[in-house]
């Protein structure tokens, strides 16, 4: 038999001991798992998602500012910045030479930063991306390199006191930036992905970080040529004059838009930090309200007529250049005798006007002020525009309606003058100036339309307010607005300055407001040079930089000059030879006045798409 | 009458032993396939997820060069803006190609069917 006998199982306390060790080690793995699995879940669960997963905040690219027709004013670019750990840096004294030579900063002061006991410190913000690669190249433990973004405007000054600009950490300093900072800058998206131990990107949890979220573009009323050749003619006659600065603004009538706002001496964003470039960052287009002088005489002139208090043929004696009224002396730059009221407004002679003044009531006066848009803001998008100071006829003293008369005691700003202009303009009404277009945030578009104030004026007394400030240019003081082969209305205007409580003999603001053509008006302009040195008058310093401007938008924009031919297009294209006529001469390379004299000269088609402008001559209300 | 002791037939015992070690081959070959198919089910799990983690490495890799492309692409429009400053552009046409405003006679409108190109339309 093979089974001899079995062996008794042993039941000793050997094998009670080792059961009993198991049993508690599996007690204790039991608690453990409980412990973990059930009390310690939730914890454990966030250490783990977070040592694989890992949320980034993908940060908005803030928003364009674009012109009206797509150009790109300013924009967003990422650049490195370089900062510092100071714990993490085993020798600071050592590197800190070639940080300073490749960052280009004094070693003392990239010393004291590097040995800083700050946990992080700043060693340069939005730095050139060459300097960035070749500091990253250098691989120094405690120096990192970090993506922001920096604003850049490309175009450099060109309307950068209407830009504005944005600060390091790009919030809105100023201008357009500032004032539609929340829809440039955007909503910042999370993106959730799995890493493993060396930091790779596994998988994409959520979100998607090939699309980075973007700021709204903002579409302007501007147009960058115009805007360049505002603020070319602008820069050159103030410095013509040795005047102190001075301002363009260019709207186009019927709808109100801002197609030009120039400001020199120039502001130019990329170089907000230069305090030479701080003082003139304001647009003082809108943001200083200046005495307007006489090119107020629109709104005197205009209130007699629309009252019925005087008529155009009426005569005024102009007391040979020199009156005394309520106790204040009243001067004309000629002496004037008999004039009509037409010749008053030509001439612009204060006294004259005065004399027209004084048939309206002070609460005429005042609410014909108010009604051309003075003494309140003009709305437009334009941050820290000012409404000028017009005082109720209760706080009136009695020189008050007099200086009212032709543009004293009262302060306006630029765009409030040109936007008064407008309403000759454009059929008696008074438009909101508009200087946003639309905005453009992904798929979706906001359009702000043009807007119509109110009606100032009734269509008698704009035909006559029209032939006025016609003759201002034909006859009158603003001849050197006159553009060639074009009819321009419009008004000059020398405001003296207010120099210790008085007025200044010495200093004035030289100005000059009209619109072209006159017929159909397509712009309008307000010109304003401060503190001229050599032409001190508004027809002198300021009418010419009207005509320069005019003269290049109008070919800009294409509207034809009384001289400029024209040729049907199927004239062009007809295949069969025609003879040559004087007019077809300039297509053929010859132009009209060379054909006569022999001379080959290059003949230019200005085919060129100008703004999409639509007449609206007389909006709805 | 007593049995006559038989010779123990070698066939039978054969065939026993043949028989356990087929059976244990068969068992052997049992385990063996399922072996297989486990590794190859596993195996057919795991490729799509090393797989999954190696996209997802490439697609990393190539996030980073489309920002770095990106980036770049800003970098230049940035300097197409800056170039076609129009100052830049009226003093090369004027400085270096000698070129000038047209005079108002040189400037000719073409119509087009009802209306001047350039002119508005009414």
């Amino acid at each position: 038999m093979r089974r001899t006998g079995r062996c008794k199982p042993y039941k000793g306390p050997r094998l009670r001991l080792v059961l009993g060790l198991f049993g508690c080690l599996f007690c204790a793995i039991f608690i453990r798992l409980v412990v973990v699995q059930i009390f310690q879940h939730p914890y454990l669960r966030d250490l783990a998602e977070r040592q694989h997963s890992h949320q980034i905040t993908l940060q908005p690219e803030r928003g364009r500012i674009l012109d009206r027709h797509g150009r790109v004013l300013a924009t967003s670019v990422p650049v490195p910045s370089v900062y510092a750990i100071p714990d993490d840096i085993e020798d600071p004294d050592a590197i800190a030479p070639k940080v300073a030579a490749i960052l280009g900063q004094p070693l003392a002061t990239v010393q004291r930063q590097l040995n800083s006991s700050s946990p992080f410190v700043w060693l340069a913000r939005q730095l050139p991306p060459e300097v960035g690669e070749r500091l990253q190249k250098l691989n120094i433990r405690g120096v990192q390199t970090l993506q922001e973004t920096r604003r850049f405007y490309p175009k450099r000054h060109l309307a950068g006191q209407v830009l504005g600009f944005v600060g390091v950490d790009g919030v809105g300093l100023g201008g357009l930036e500032h004032l539609y900072n929340r829809e440039l800058t955007g909503t910042p998206r999370h993106v959730t992905l799995q890493r493993d131990a060396t930091g790779r990107t596994v998988q994409i949890m959520a979100g998607d970080p090939s699309e980075y979220p973007r700021g709204a573009d903002l579409y302007l009323t501007l147009d960058e040529r115009l805007q360049y050749v505002a603020e070319k003619e602008l820069a050159t006659r103030v410095q013509e004059t040795r005047a102190k600065s001075g301002i363009v603004v260019i709207m186009h009538p019927p709808t109100g838009d801002i197609l030009a706002v120039a400001n020199y001496p120039f502001f130019n964003p990329n170089d907000f930090h230069d305090p030479k470039q701080r003082v003139w960052q304001r647009n003082r287009a809108v943001t200083d309200p200046v005495e307007p002088g006489s090119t107020f005489k629109l709104v005197t002139a205009s209130a007699a007529l629309e009252e019925n208090v005087a008529r155009v043929t009426d005569m005024f004696h102009c007391e040979n250049g020199f009156v005394v009224r309520n106790g204040r002396r009243l001067r004309d730059h000629h002496p004037y005798g008999l004039m009509s009221f037409s010749q008053v407004i030509e001439k612009s002679s204060n006294i004259g006007t005065v004399k027209i003044a004084e048939r309206l009531s002070d609460n005429q006066l005042y609410t014909y002020i108010r009604r051309f848009g003075f003494g309140e803001k003009s709305l437009v998008s334009l941050p820290g525009e000012e409404e000028g100071l017009i005082r109720t006829p209760k706080k009136w003293t009695k020189p008050t309606h007099d200086s009212l008369a032709f543009g004293q005691e009262v302060t306006v700003t630029s765009v409030q003058l040109l936007a008064a202009y407008t309403v000759i303009a454009n059929g008696g009404w008074l438009m909101r100036p508009r200087m946003v277009e639309h905005v453009v945030q992904g798929d979706e578009s906001q359009f702000f339309a043009p807007e119509v104030r109110h009606r100032v004026l009734s269509p008698q007394t704009l035909e006559r307010m029209n032939e006025i400030l016609v003759g201002v240019i034909e006859r009158g003081t603003g001849k050197q607005a006159a553009v060639e082969g074009y009819t321009v209305a419009g008004k000059t205007g020398t405001a003296q300055k207010v120099e210790h409580g008085s007025y200044s003999h010495s200093k004035v603001l030289a100005a000059f407001v009209g619109y072209v053509p006159a017929e159909a008006p397509q712009l309008a302009i307000v010109v304003m040079i401060d503190e001229p040195q050599l032409a001190k008058w508004g027809g002198e310093a300021a009418a010419p930089v009207f005509k320069r401007v005019a003269q290049q938008a109008l070919y800009y924009l294409q509207v034809p000059s009384r001289q400029t031919q024209t040729l049907s297009l199927e004239t062009i294209l007809d295949p069969t030879p025609t003879p040559p006529s004087g007019d077809l001469e300039p297509l053929r390379g010859i132009s009209s006045a060379g054909a006569k004299s022999g001379e080959r000269e290059p003949a230019r088609i200005a085919l060129s798409t100008g703004p999409k402008i639509e007449k609206e001559r007389q909006p709805a209300p | 009458m007593p049995r006559q002791p038989q010779a123990p037939s070698a066939a039978p015992m054969m065939s026993r032993g043949r028989a356990r070690r087929l059976a244990s081959r068969h068992v052997g070959m049992a385990l063996l396939l399922s072996a297989l198919m486990v590794l190859g089910g596993v195996l057919l799990y795991l490729w799509p997820q090393v797989r999954l983690v190696g996209l997802g490495y490439r697609q990393g890799k190539l996030l980073v060069q489309r920002t770095q492309m990106l980036q770049r692409q800003k970098e230049l429009q940035v300097e197409l803006g800056s170039l076609r400053q129009l100052r830049r552009i009226e003093e090369i046409a004027t400085q270096h190609l000698g070129l000038r405003p047209p005079q108002t006679t040189q400037v000719i409108y073409v119509l087009s069917g009802q209306h001047v190109v350039g002119q508005r339309r009414e």
